[in-house]
């Protein structure tokens, strides 16, 4: 058994530029990182500026990008209501072989058909059968149902 | 798309800053550094919280101390090939702005399908094709991200519409979407203003089971 030998150059900066979201997810720094969709990310938001209003100590970011941000996500966030924003996280949660990636961009798009789906975010083709794909977008357009 | 990432900040204080607060001034210099800052391959939103402060190293020959923060924030970081919903901002021949958020995209004219041209004569000029889906300041569009460039501060990105199931989207008043019920749809008349309710019908038709029976 040999020990481990410490190391005799510096370890290599990771290559970075050719990260996309294609048929392959390179996603890298990112591929560990929590994705989020556009209603939890609004949610989030509000509720830590919220907070930040109510304990007074730390200020509330005043500028463009972040307001932009906030306008962006208002508009095109399908779940408003923390009800249905929550049972939508709890059904893809439960997708456990897609990755975040993937469950945050299935929340946000909100397909109709699992076709739809497959086209917008082409990870998925190999990954589901389409009757799988088409009864989690049905479970999904069902919340949208509800205000 | 947007993320939660672990980041980590180095910030440092003059001594003139050594008091009971520091900390909290620690915490207040990092959101007013970091929050609506971008870094070149994203942008940071909003600070979540701070997971660790490190004891404050004193630089030697200087009075100042360095502190290394760790936190946790949302950030948009916006990948090649990923599908996103933008707000158009500016129409020309050569193609058409749009922002997602704080992130500005552009799609040229040769990434539009060749069925919308471009429309000089109308105002505000658009791209049409001369139904319902009219592209022009204000529209919604569904698009795929084909480039990202950076810069100090801003990124850029390109993208493209020729693709099944992109382009011009319906504008959703708010999150309505409604039993289908006679009266909901005179409701939804009066509500939906501008965006045509035949384009809303069409495109949510499962929502209107009984639309024949209505008047």
């Amino acid at each position: 058994m040999t020990t481990p030998q410490p190391p005799t150059a510096r370890a290599k900066d990771p290559i970075t530029g050719d990260e996309e979201a294609g048929k392959e997810l390179r996603l890298g720094e990112f591929t560990n990182a929590v994705g989020l969709t556009l209603s939890e990310a609004r949610t989030l938001m509000s509720v830590i500026f919220e907070h930040r209003r109510e304990a007074g100590k730390y200020a509330v970011p005043d500028n463009d990008i972040v307001k932009k941000t906030q306008d962006y996500l208002e508009v095109f966030s399908r779940f408003k209501q923390q009800e249905t924003a929550q049972a939508v996280e709890r059904i893809l949660v439960g997708q456990s072989d897609l990755s975040s990636f993937e469950r945050a961009q299935l929340g946000s798009l909100c397909c109709d058909t699992a076709e739809e789906a497959k086209t917008l975010i082409p990870s998925l083709a190999e990954k589901r059968t389409d009757e799988d794909l088409q009864d989690l977008l049905e479970e999904i357009t069902r919340l949208r149902q509800f205000v | 798309m947007f993320f939660i990432q672990e980041l980590e900040k180095t910030i440092t204080l003059h001594p003139s800053y050594f008091r009971p607060q520091m900390r909290d001034y620690l915490i207040h210099k990092l959101h007013a550094d970091v929050e609506g800052s971008c870094t070149g391959q994203f942008y940071i939103i909003c600070v979540i919280d701070h997971e660790k402060i490190t004891p404050g190293k004193i630089i030697p020959g200087r009075g100042d101390a360095e502190f290394t923060i760790h936190y946790k924030a949302i950030v948009y970081r916006p990948f090649r090939g990923e599908t996103v919903d933008a707000v158009v901002t500016s129409v020309s021949k050569m193609g058409f702005f749009a922002e997602v958020g704080a992130l500005q995209c552009f799609v040229s004219k040769q990434c539009i399908p060749s069925d919308m041209p471009f429309d000089e004569t109308a105002s505000p000029p658009q791209y049409s094709d001369g139904g319902d889906q009219v592209i022009t300041r204000g529209a919604h569009v569904r698009m795929k991200l084909v480039g990202v460039r950076s810069d100090v501060g801003k990124m850029f990105a390109t993208g493209s519409i020729k693709e099944d199931y992109l382009g011009w989207v319906t504008q959703l008043l708010g999150n309505i979407t409604l039993l289908p019920h006679p009266l909901t749809h005179r409701v939804l008349q009066s509500f939906i203003g501008r965006v045509s309710l035949k384009n809303f019908v069409v495109r949510h038709d499962h929502l209107f089971p009984n639309l024949s029976e209505w008047s």
